[in-house]
């Protein structure tokens, strides 16, 4: 089949042998790649009795459909495991070159089985795969371990997905990082990683894909080139980054603060994108074949950490470790908690909301000195900050707990559960449902837990709609959401699967184009958005059967509680009446959450109907 | 007339090479032609140096707020001295 290798690289570390595994045909048509594909091969393989950290859980990693061709911005690749953050459905999907070379390396994903008892690192070279032995990386942070892999190999362009300390300590929200900052962030893959051993999977290709037709595909690629190069967004995401997301979070609220409990404080635009822009830039950064090349390289001279050349951090973690515990930091010291995050190879936006909490319950007299170790944990505190995220990543002390999750934080210090901010066991991301109603939907409902990706509410409401697709700006507050979430939940079910990034405007016909001409298909738009749906119900599925149910399509208490000053005057989602309007557009079941039966059917799934009982 | 501050948030300071300023005007409608005058042209200027020679609104592409409100939800909104208006560009953070 054009388009992919028809080959899985399969190691199986118990044993210590790789082998190369036909691809599934059906499932690669049905579910594209990336995070589609890769919860399809999950589906077989775990159940609600599968440990997240014992050997029988995988941890599967997937190119995107389009990675390491001409198009632009299809670098996005993406992974899936059952969560030990959460013990349910878990996925992540990233950018950079990590994607493209595995798939130039001759393969369509990597299944990772069993556990290895030594450390070990795979490579993948031109359809050659091996085991080697990590025994003198073990310990060593996600950039040291890169450099070291890339001299061993002798090849700079070798491309790295590896752990930290913190998946090597088991930190339930450690991350997979590749390149300097990219990551395969949330729902602890990388603990998965680390469970099995597993420091590094390293990859060089320079295979010739296999295209069914080069000559069109470039033609649409060219054209598709051209349009992203010159689209709006394009241009404004180049200028100022994700993190100048900063400044318009503080005027419509967006960013959450003190733990939710307070305005977003004004003091981030300190350390936002057009900030960094403006005073730190030397340079961009892109991911393979974008134009838009959206990352910022930054100088830091001023301040108490100096950096000549780093990359500057996201808006997520501008967020997450700033606003959130109330900090006002300066460049300087936001760099240095991303790098310090990094490093270790921990989620920043789980890690951020979990420290963040900690200042809550001190805040709140919940916990003190005793409990933290000293640490003493005021809002804006950023000394105290600094060494609560370094225990994260050691795993030690009060590092140890706040480790484990806002969900489990809770539950030990005998907290309501909906003070602890997240959907089903994963942090909420930082776009404050209070200011965008539909992320409070796209929260409630997302299959892994609280995803910003899965949905474009903020961003259709924000202004950046798919007008292809019926998808305009309307009300940020109003309620009438539950159509504009499943349709852009399925959107980007799809765009996530072909390895697109959400900042790259396409036009639709010109995905199709390019698809049919890298594969011997003859798809459209409708196929493709039912494909999108069919991802996307999948993984729902694929919860349900790890024990998700409707009870747990709720926000978090805390995140209900209106706050009046700031962007957000007090509004709050509606969720009596957006939630059931959703129920009844995705056919689920009001009692056990299931899609449907009828649902599941007309998207080519009676396998995944009969294997989750669904009616 | 009311004296009404605007702030170009985001990347519209990096685009334009402006924070803030404050102006007189009567109305909403007044402002948005000071803005699309003063400013259009430094827009334009900045995306043909990119290669874009497709003429731009600074004003249709930012959503506008007066003090922290949309004013696409305000019913006849009218100015008064102190007022912010807020102009954010229409796009979001990863």
């Amino acid at each position: 089949m054009d388009g992919y290798w028809g080959k899985i690289l399969v190691a199986d570390l118990g044993t210590g042998r790789l082998f190369d595994e036909p691809l599934n045909e059906k499932y690669a048509r049905d579910f594209l790649g990336s995070t589609g594909l890769a919860a399809r091969y999950l589906y077989d393989l775990v159940d609600e009795k599968t440990d997240p950290l014992g050997p029988e859980n995988p941890l599967i990693l997937m190119p995107g459909l389009l990675n390491g061709t001409s198009g632009p911005s299809v670098s996005r690749w993406g992974g899936a495991a059952k969560s030990p953050l959460t013990g349910h459905y878990g996925d992540a999907n990233a950018g950079a070159l990590f994607g493209a070379e595995l798939k130039r390396a001759g393969y369509d994903g990597i299944i990772l089985k069993g556990q290895s008892t030594t450390p070990v690192y795979i490579y993948v070279k031109d359809g050659v795969a091996t085991l080697k032995d990590a025994g003198g990386l073990w310990g060593k942070d996600t950039y040291k371990t890169q450099e070291a892999i890339k001299k061993e190999c002798k090849d700079k362009r070798t491309q790295i997905a590896c752990i930290g300390s913190a998946s090597e300590n088991l930190v339930p929200y450690g991350n997979i990082m590749s390149e300097y900052g990219h990551s395969l962030g949330r729902a602890g893959l990388g603990c998965v990683m680390g469970s099995k051993q597993v420091k590094a999977i390293a990859c060089r290709g320079r295979m010739k894909l296999p295209m069914q037709d080069s000559e069109r595909f470039r033609k649409f690629a060219r054209k598709a080139m051209k349009e992203v190069k010159e689209a709006f967004l394009s241009q404004w995401m180049h200028e100022g980054g994700t993190a100048s997301w900063v400044d318009s979070a503080i005027s419509y609220g967006d960013g959450p603060t003190k733990y939710y409990t307070a305005p977003t404080m004004a003091e981030a635009t300190k350390i936002s994108g057009v900030t960094m822009a403006e005073k730190y830039e030397t340079g961009h950064t892109a991911c393979f074949g974008c134009p838009i090349r959206c990352r910022k390289v930054l100088r830091i001279q001023e301040g108490k950490y100096k950096y000549e050349s780093v990359e500057g951090p996201e808006y997520e973690t501008v967020i997450a470790l700033g606003a959130m515990m109330g900090l006002d930091l300066d460049m300087s010291s936001i760099v240095y908690l991303n790098e310090l995050c990094n490093g270790y190879g921990f989620d920043t936006i789980s890690g951020g909301a979990s420290a963040g909490y900690a200042f809550y319950l001190y805040d709140m007299g919940i916990i003190s000195d005793k409990d933290t170790g000293g640490l003493k944990l005021t809002w804006g505190n950023v000394d105290a900050a600094i060494a609560l995220l370094d225990l994260i990543g050691k795993k030690e002390g009060f590092g140890a707990i706040v480790a484990e999750g806002t969900k489990r934080m809770a539950r030990r210090y005998g907290r309501p559960a909906g003070e602890a901010v997240q959907t089903k066991g994963l942090e909420i991301p930082m776009h404050d449902p209070r200011a965008y109603h539909s992320m409070g939907l796209a929260y409630a409902t997302s299959p892994r837990g609280a995803d910003h990706n899965k949905s474009d509410g903020y961003q259709v409401d924000g202004g950046v709609g798919h007008p292809d697709l019926g998808l305009n700006a309307d009300d940020r507050w109003g309620d009438k959401k539950a159509a504009m979430v499943e349709k852009s939940q399925n959107y980007r079910a799809l765009t996530d699967s072909i390895g697109i990034c959400h900042f790259a405007m396409i036009p639709f016909t010109l995905i199709v184009d390019m698809i049919n001409a890298y594969t011997d298909w003859d798809t459209d738009i409708d196929q493709l958005l039912k494909a999108g749906e069919r991802v996307f119900q999948l993984q729902r599925a694929l919860s349900c059967k790890l024990g998700i149910t409707s009870k747990d399509d709720v926000l978090p208490e805390l995140i209900m509680r209106p706050i009046q000053e700031g962007g957000q005057e007090g509004h709050v989602p509606n969720m009596e009446k957006m939630l059931p309007e959703y129920y009844a557009l995705r056919d689920w079941d009001s009692a056990t959450g299931k899609p449907s039966k009828e649902r599941l059917e007309g998207l080519g799934m009676s396998e995944i109907a009969a294997s989750i009982d669904a009616k | 007339m009311a004296k009404v501050t605007i702030n170009f948030i985001g990347p519209w300071r990096l685009f334009l090479g402006v924070g803030t300023v404050t102006i007189e005007v009567n109305n909403i409608e007044e402002a948005r032609d000071y803005v699309e005058k003063t400013y259009g042209p430094v827009y334009e200027k900045t995306l043909k140096s990119r290669g874009i020679h497709e003429k731009q609104s600074v004003w249709e592409n930012s959503n506008v707020l007066l003090n922290r409100r949309d004013i696409q939800q305000l019913d006849k909104p009218v100015l008064k001295d102190g007022d912010n208006l807020d102009l954010l560009p229409p796009i979001a953070g990863g």
